[in-house]
């Protein structure tokens, strides 16, 4: 009898096929490096620091993806919202590059630079967030998105240097934002957003006097057309005003700074729980993928071996068609364990969210107190200034 | 009333909002510090490594301090207060100002009555009232105690 090896093997040949293929799919690159800040090499002079302003990320909790519904807990997204904004800031002014860094709840067109992001995906192994970046002129520097993957060490008090398990994420984009002044922001511009930004916090509260020294080109920017006089009194109440203002986001930066405090370590702890039930999690459904292709597989080329003439293939048959089913059988119990992870995460989850969401709508409620006792005290300075103006016009008028 | 009446009328009125302003602020600031007090942890000071111009003990009734930016990278907690009258921008000041001495560092940390004392200091004439004014700055920054 001739056997005929080419035959005996196939089945078995499809079945390492599609281990291979599936072990190809499940195979997870991390790299351990940290990214560490970038201090620009010649300290920037008073004149040209560009003060920053970051808005509250959005939650980006419209745009979950599928498979990572269940990793994600809107009351700690919430949260999230406010800590990496946070931790963006303190990476922007550790570095030195930049003027004073604040984070600021609304408008942003009275920072030299205003920064916005969404976090896409927030677990405790990996960080997404999308980040727009542009000046007060409203040219955008850049838009972009970025990553990090972290690995269990980055949770080992030994080695996270007391910084948080994603700082390389929020390093890499100070970085990018000093590379992108340093390719494109020359001295001229540095002065020119200045002014601008300055321009559009004095035309916020006196636009009957500073409408005009703005303008829009054509691609949309803001320039300046002209400059207050040297001795412009208006500008100077407006000078003392804006000493106001820093101090209300200097408070601000208090609440956020306290609530960050607050809430990071019972948040680091679950970000290092769920690292670990995500890192389960994951590798069950890798496996469980990888035992159904092998049991699938393995099923049709035993299948395929019941028809065959060959003899050996023939009575191997029903051993391929055995291990297929023992395949496809463990793909599904493994696919229930990654379920009870799924349920550990979630009690985890929900923990977390009764301990913080408490601490956020107190900071989102003190926050929102404080901005109308402010904006209550603004109109007033706007009124003021009107009054001011009409009367230094109608003095103007009557002189003459 | 002639217009310069109104004017100073007017100048007064913002005086007051602004005094309302800064007490509303203040006052919201020390309960903050109060809290993180309570809390125990070190809000204003940074990261508890002693970075930058934090208060490291007995936080609680201690002067308010704005957290201050860190020379270099050398830690958190660096919200740093803004300085109205940038280097480099187009100036409004008209008063004549007087140098700060050495040992004075530069006024980004100042919280307003620090700032408030700065300013007297660089404006006033009389060189030992302003040796007078900088030495209640020093003390009320603890600077001599350093």
């Amino acid at each position: 009898m001739v056997i005929n090896m080419g035959r005996l093997l196939q089945p078995l040949f499809v079945i390492f096929l599609a281990a291979g293929l599936a072990s190809c799919a499940t195979q997870t690159v991390k790299s351990t490096s940290f990214t560490p800040i970038v201090v620009d090499e010649t300290p920037p002079s008073e004149a040209e620091l560009l003060d920053i302003g970051i808005g509250i990320f959005s939650p980006g909790l419209d745009d979950i993806p599928k498979n990572r519904e269940e990793l994600t807990f809107s009351d700690v997204r919430m949260a999230e919202t406010y800590f990496a904004s946070y931790h963006l800031a303190q990476a922007l002014q550790n570095s030195g590059n930049w003027g004073v860094v604040r984070v600021i709840p609304g408008d942003l067109s009275s920072s030299d630079v205003g920064i916005t992001g969404t976090i896409l995906q927030s677990d405790g192994e990996t960080m997404r967030v999308q980040v727009n970046v542009r000046d007060a002129s409203g040219k955008t520097w850049f838009e972009k998105e970025y990553e990090e993957v972290v690995s269990k060490y980055s949770y080992d008090p030994r080695m996270r240097r007391n910084e948080d398990a994603f700082q390389g994420l929020f390093n890499k984009i100070a970085n990018d934002l000093l590379a992108y002044k340093e390719r494109n922001i020359s001295g001229q511009d540095i002065a020119s957003i200045r002014t601008i930004s300055r321009l559009q916090f004095a035309r916020d509260f006196a636009p009957q006097v500073f409408d005009d020294y703005l303008e829009e080109n054509r691609n949309g920017e803001i320039e300046v057309k002209r400059l207050p006089a040297q001795n412009d009194p208006i500008m100077a109440r407006i000078e003392n005003i804006r000493e106001r203002d820093y101090l209300y986001v200097d408070a601000l930066q208090d609440y956020y700074s306290n609530f960050v405090r607050q809430m990071e370590t019972p948040y680091t702890e679950f970000r290092r729980m769920s690292y670990e039930e995500v890192m389960a999690m994951d590798k069950l459904q890798a496996d469980a993928r990888r035992n159904m292709i092998m049991g699938v597989a393995a099923i049709l080329g035993g299948l395929a071996a019941t028809q065959s003439n060959n003899a050996a293939a023939y009575y191997s048959s029903p051993v391929i068609l055995a291990s297929g089913g023992w395949l496809i059988r463990d793909a599904f119990n493994k696919g229930d364990e990654r379920q009870m992870h799924v349920e550990a995460l979630a009690e985890l989850g929900n923990s977390l969210e009764m301990e913080i969401a408490p601490q956020t709508i107190e900071l989102e409620e003190r926050t929102i107190t404080l901005n109308g006792s402010v904006e209550a005290q603004y109109e007033q300075f706007r009124e003021i200034l009107a009054d001011i103006y009409a009367n230094e016009i109608g003095e103007a008028t009557s002189s003459n | 009333m002639t217009a310069a009446e109104r004017r100073a009328a007017l100048d007064a009125r913002l005086n007051e909002g602004f005094a309302e302003f800064d007490g509303m602020i203040l006052g919201e600031r020390e309960r903050v510090q109060s809290q993180a007090d309570e809390a125990g942890s070190d809000v204003m000071s940074g990261n508890g490594g002693g970075a930058g111009g934090g208060d490291q003990d007995g936080q609680a009734g201690g002067p308010l301090i704005i957290a201050s930016a860190p020379e270099g990278s050398t830690g958190g907690g660096i919200m740093q207060a803004g300085n109205v009258s940038r280097e480099g921008d187009f100036s409004n000041q008209q008063e004549e100002t007087f140098p700060v001495p050495e040992d004075i560092p530069g006024g980004n940390n100042d919280d307003v009555v620090a700032r408030q004392l700065r300013e007297a200091a660089m404006r006033e004439p009389d060189p030992e009232l302003r040796e007078k004014l900088w030495d209640e700055y020093r003390a009320y920054t603890g600077l001599g105690q350093e």
